[in-house]
């Protein structure tokens, strides 16, 4: 049997009756421990909380790799595993090798139980990163293509994994067994070497499943045999029969349900970084509601279950919000997940709905929850706003309403619908800088010649940018297919195609993201020329290119980049900026909307930059909005800092409301305030969401932070190894953050009024 | 009644539009700042609200020494001093421009200076600020619309502040009275020193009034706020008795009158004030007053203080300590018990 990992168990208790607060107590000091020893090993991780646990010391391997979300990242193997080439350059690629290794890897990784959790199961590593390349080599990108994704720094879209929502649903229904039988089934029907190569890979990640939560039973019985502790081990026998059952059988039991979960979750995880977990409320409903009525599931466990859910994964969760024909599904399950979040206090993305049709109390729960636990969540959307967005692509409502959160800053339809949310963006600044070297090459420069060129070039960059998408979408099955998200999907079993396969059409739907990035950069850029260069005359054009070009060098540049610096900024309520970004937006939008890509693939705008600020500002030079070369642009939607001397939540609502580009996709709004802002500041929070999305905003980002605890945080993070943060759509905790990410989150906090 | 309709080209004087104001009246509200006061209150946090003129203010940590505001000085108002006092020659401050250099011996003439904003023009960092913007009423409309729905949803409005906003009884009444007509609730942050016409002309527009109480004493008011406290209770008093007579105020706490008092440690946050501001509100002001607000000292001001070139008010003070404000906010609590009043402090 393979040695099962179980964390120290020095916090047990020595009394006999343990609570369920006990345990959940006991999973997030075992986490914190967890947590301390990655910082430790692997250094700076400024990405999500990801679950993910250390293999034991004696099969660790430290490597360099690309996340699941296209960033370099340190990251640790699990040694002991050998991954099979089927390719010169050593690694391994499309369905049937991709599905073999993976299983290889599922079959020699350790079970993971802790005698404290009703559920078993975590993951020590990525098996992206055993990957050697991230593409084919035969696959030969055209070399124009890649020169326009040079030129503009285009980010994204080849290559790019997830990022979009299987449904659960059909794992609940048919468990693993259900699963393989289905696949066995559809491949008797279509028979090409293609699509049995796919049910080969389909297979093998079934079968390493089950390999995986095989050995947990295992794992588990054995821990109960020895366990002294009679809850314990009445737990760990528990944790054994359902695992038993769960290897082949669909889970009968609430519990059975978030183990299932548990270990899908973790296994689309490791895959490729998957994080969507979709509408879990309505997922676990039926299982709550027949237990609740029979007497047998207590608030109290179900809580207990899902904590032991959520420590193990900081997936993405939308609660509440409308069904397919409107009815708000808000229930129990809603408020149990919250609360459950609520007690564990570990870093979460939880999202609740926010809508005339939605339950308030749903909201003034959530911002209860914000305030008192200060750990940014949970996170709040806009769901009228981004349903009726959405429709505006030509969907019906009853389709637009059935779109999860799933992600960052994202929705998708479960198991329906290939996006690659969250992976495409065009920087607004490189346009920018592209556009303003062209105009001064010829021809009097202006204003007007200036927005002219940026027009022009966005044009270029989006049809870039359409180009990747269709070139990804061409081969990515060959090369890293979707296997994991393929098996809750609705097409890919049916019809023995990846859903990265959109000329196969293998799910319904393809709205493929595409995210503008460096708004603030940029609309304060063209405000900062209007009125220095083109209105007041402070400085010419070619003055201007050459302070960029020297980076605001020597004593004039910095007295110039000042000036311009403190040119009025979006944001600040009816300035020249305000109305740039606006532009900006609606340009971008217009430009996206033009049509679908070459291949007939349907876009949709966002604005969000994720965690790109800073790898996009690295790529791009001085801006005239007074940025240093390689400083990192603008985040998301959101104003620069200092955009007004009143910081005011409300002007910023405003104005990122203004800029939304109206189609479903989200312009985030990320906000931190300060505690002490005094007055009923529950109501504050609750009303100036409320009427964000009333104005048309899709979603909220919101940090509570003691500005005095951030400080003395970013001096030595260790001080505070407890203190979580919403970075921008995900949340992680601060002492886990680069410096550079600190960084950035300490100087919103600053700016804050 | 909400009187004529309003031309919107009047103009005031305002130092300051804050957004999302939390602290002037119910809900999320604009606060508009007008300059120019009666008082001259020791522990003001606004002092570049008292002078009813522009004013420059300069923040010598933004300055870079570049002398830009000085060359653009046509009057002779700015200039730099050696260490003997005596002004800089032409060549000297031609080095100066040449390598800037922390600014020291730098002499603004206030009397000299025209206010015109040239230097505040000229400024690359944004070190000079000329504080007061002469704005209309339909200018300073558009800066508090855009968060009407802000208002609506939390019950706030705007907030007419100062300085002491009855200095532009004009400004004022034709603000109210537009964001009255745009069904935005109104509130008058007053000193309501002088005399009581200004008050009454506002009053139609007017949903809530938020009277500054500094001190009972007269001879404390006289002494840390530089005017007599008679008028202001004389007009506490009879705007209380035209509130009850209009029945103008009600349970929402949105309309009617709240007093609101400064407490400075050393000056009047004492149990003495403190009973005989309760006192007079409970046999003065009963039945008018909503809310009593006790507002801790704060050291804000003294910052700006310093960048307005004015000595300080209050060297050494403390901040009120929140324990005490808390005593002394439960007193008063106490002390009025029975009033249908609210007491809150921060």
């Amino acid at each position: 049997m393979t040695q099962t990992i179980t964390p120290p168990q020095s916090q047990v208790p020595e009394f006999p009756n343990l609570t369920f607060d006990d345990r959940i107590a006991a999973l997030r000091a075992t986490k914190m421990a967890q947590t301390k020893e990655k910082q430790q090993v692997i250094g700076a991780m400024d990405y999500d909380d990801w679950p993910m646990i250390l293999p034991p010391t004696e099969r660790r391997r430290l490597v360099q790799s690309i996340s699941g979300s296209g960033m370099p990242i340190n990251d640790v193997l699990l040694t002991g595993v050998d991954m099979l080439s089927n390719h010169e350059d050593g690694c391994f690629y499309g369905p049937e090798l991709c599905g073999a290794n993976f299983r290889r890897l599922l079959q020699a990784h350790p079970p993971y139980v802790d005698a404290m959790s009703s559920l078993a199961g975590a993951y020590m590593t990525n098996f992206g990163s055993y990957r050697t390349s991230g593409w084919r080599p035969e696959f030969v990108v055209p070399q124009d293509l890649v020169q326009l994704r040079q030129r503009y720094q285009l980010v994204g879209a080849i290559g790019a994994g997830q990022h979009f929502c299987q449904d659960l649903g059909i794992g609940l229904r048919l468990g693993f067994g259900g699963l393989l039988a289905k696949i066995n089934d559809y491949r008797q029907h279509n028979t090409t070497p293609e699509q049995q190569a796919f049910y080969d890979g389909l297979c093998h990640v079934i079968a390493g499943m089950q390999a995986w939560i095989s050995a947990g039973a295992d794992g588990a019985r054995e821990m109960a045999r020895i366990e002294t502790h009679p809850q314990l081990q009445q737990n760990l026998t528990e944790v054994a029969q359902i695992n038993e059952r769960l290897v082949t059988e669909a889970p009968m039991t609430f519990r059975e349900a978030c183990q299932w979960i548990l270990w899908y979750q973790a296994a689309a995880r490791m895959y490729n970084g998957s994080g969507s977990l979709g509408r879990l409320d309505e997922l676990l409903t039926p299982f709550y509601q027949r237990e609740h009525d029979d007497g047998t599931l207590t608030d109290d466990e179900a809580i207990y279950h899902i904590a032991c859910l959520l420590v193990r994964d900081t997936a993405y969760i939308q609660l509440g919000g409308p069904d397919a024909q409107g009815h708000d599904i808000t229930n129990a399950v809603s408020y149990l997940v919250l609360e459950a979040a609520h007690r564990l206090k570990v870093p979460s993305n939880v999202a609740i709905c926010v809508g005339e049709q939605t339950d308030p109390g749903l909201l003034e729960r959530g911002v209860d929850i914000l305030l008192q636990d200060r750990l940014g969540h949970p996170k709040f959307l806009g769901i009228e706003p981004t349903t009726e967005g959405f429709m505006r692509n030509g969907f019906a409502a009853e389709v637009a309403r059935t779109r999860a959160y799933s992600g960052c800053h994202w929705s998708a339809i479960p198991g329906r619908e290939y996006t690659l949310n969250d992976c495409v963006k065009i920087s607004f600044g490189n346009v920018f800088d592209v556009a303003l070297r062209d105009m001064m090459t010829s021809g009097q420069p202006s204003m007007a010649r200036l927005w002219g060129h940026f027009d022009e070039h966005m044009d270029i960059a989006v049809a870039a940018t359409a180009r990747s998408i269709d070139f990804h979408m061409r081969h990515m099955k060959d090369v890293f297919p979707e296997l994991v998200l393929d098996l809750l999907c609705y097409g890919p079993v049916e019809k023995g195609v990846d859903a990265s396969d959109g000329y196969a059409g293998a799910v319904e739907d393809y709205n493929m993201c595409v995210d503008g990035c460096a708004l603030a950069t940029i609309a304060d850029s063209f405000a900062a020329v209007e009125e220095h260069v083109e209105n007041r005359h402070r400085l010419t054009w070619a003055q201007l290119l050459a302070l960029l070009d020297n980076d605001w060098g020597g004593t004039e540049g910095e007295r110039f980049r000042l000036l311009m610096k403190r040119t009025p900024r979006y944001g600040s309520g009816g300035s020249r900026a305000d109305h740039w970004a606006q532009r900006i937006s609606e340009l971008f939008t217009r430009t996206v909307k033009a049509g679908p890509t070459p291949a007939g693939f349907n876009m949709i705008p966002g604005i969000f930059s994720w965690a790109n600020t800073i790898p996009l500002g690295k790529a791009l030079g001085a801006t005239p909005n007074g940025r240093h070369a390689g400083d990192p642009i603008s985040h998301g939607a959101n104003p620069d800092p200092g955009f007004r001397k009143d910081g005011a939540p409300t002007a910023m609502a405003v104005a990122i409301a203004a800029v939304q580009p109206g189609y479903g996709n989200t312009a985030p709004m990320q906000m931190e305030l300060d505690p002490s802002s005094g007055g009923d500041t529950r109501r504050q929070v609750a009303d100036l969401i409320r009427t964000h999305f009333e104005l048309g905003g899709t979603q909220i980002n919101l940090n509570i932070l003691d500005r005095a605890k951030l400080l003395e945080a970013h001096a030595d993070p260790s001080k505070y190894p407890d203190l979580v943060v919403r970075v921008t759509g995900f949340s992680a905790y601060f002492a886990s953050l680069s410096p550079e990410f600190r960084q950035l989150v300490v100087d919103r906090v600053l700016c804050e009024r | 009644m909400t009187g004529p309709a309003v031309a919107g080209d009047t103009r005031g004087l305002v130092f300051d539009i804050e957004r999302y104001s939390t602290h002037d009246g119910p809900g999320t509200r604009t606060t508009v700042f007008l300059k120019g006061c009666y008082l001259r209150c020791a522990w003001c946090h606004n002092p570049e609200s008292e002078d009813a003129r522009r004013q420059l203010m300069f923040d010598a940590g933004r300055c870079i020494g570049c002398v830009a505001c000085m060359d653009a000085c046509t009057h002779d108002a700015l200039y730099l001093t050696d260490d003997a006092g005596d002004r800089l020659s032409a060549a000297a401050l031609a080095d100066r421009r040449a390598q800037p250099q922390p600014l020291t011996g730098r002499v603004y003439d206030a009397l000299a200076c025209q206010r015109c904003g040239a230097c505040v023009e000229a400024c690359y960092p944004g070190a000079l600020e000329m504080v007061g913007q002469r704005q209309t009423v339909e200018q300073v409309w558009q800066q508090i619309a855009p968060d009407r729905p802000f208002y609506q949803r939390s019950g706030g409005g705007v907030t007419l502040s100062g300085g002491e906003p009855l200095l532009q009884q004009r400004f004022s009444r034709e603000l109210l009275q537009r964001c009255r007509a745009e069904g935005v609730h109104t509130a008058l942050d007053t000193t309501a020193f002088g005399r009581w016409e200004p008050l009454a002309s506002v009053l139609p527009f007017t949903d809530l009034v938020l009277l500054d109480l500094k001190a009972m004493d007269a001879d404390v008011h006289r002494r840390w706020t530089g005017v007599d406290n008679g008028s202001i209770l004389a007009n506490a008093r009879r705007l209380a008795t035209l509130l009850r007579d209009q029945r103008a105020v009600n349970e929402t706490e949105a309309y009617g009158l709240w007093v609101r008092m400064p407490l400075i440690p050393g000056i009047n946050a004492t149990a003495e004030q403190v009973q005989a501001a309760a006192h007079f509100i409970r046999t003065e002001l009963e039945g008018a007053v909503r809310v009593v607000e006790l507002l801790g000292y704060h050291t804000l001001g003294g910052d700006k203080r310093q960048r307005l070139g004015l000595p300080q008010a209050l060297p050494g003070t403390a901040p009120m300590a929140p324990e005490a404000l808390r005593r002394q906010g439960e007193a008063m609590g106490q002390l009025l018990q029975g009033c249908g009043i609210t007491v809150r402090w921060r």
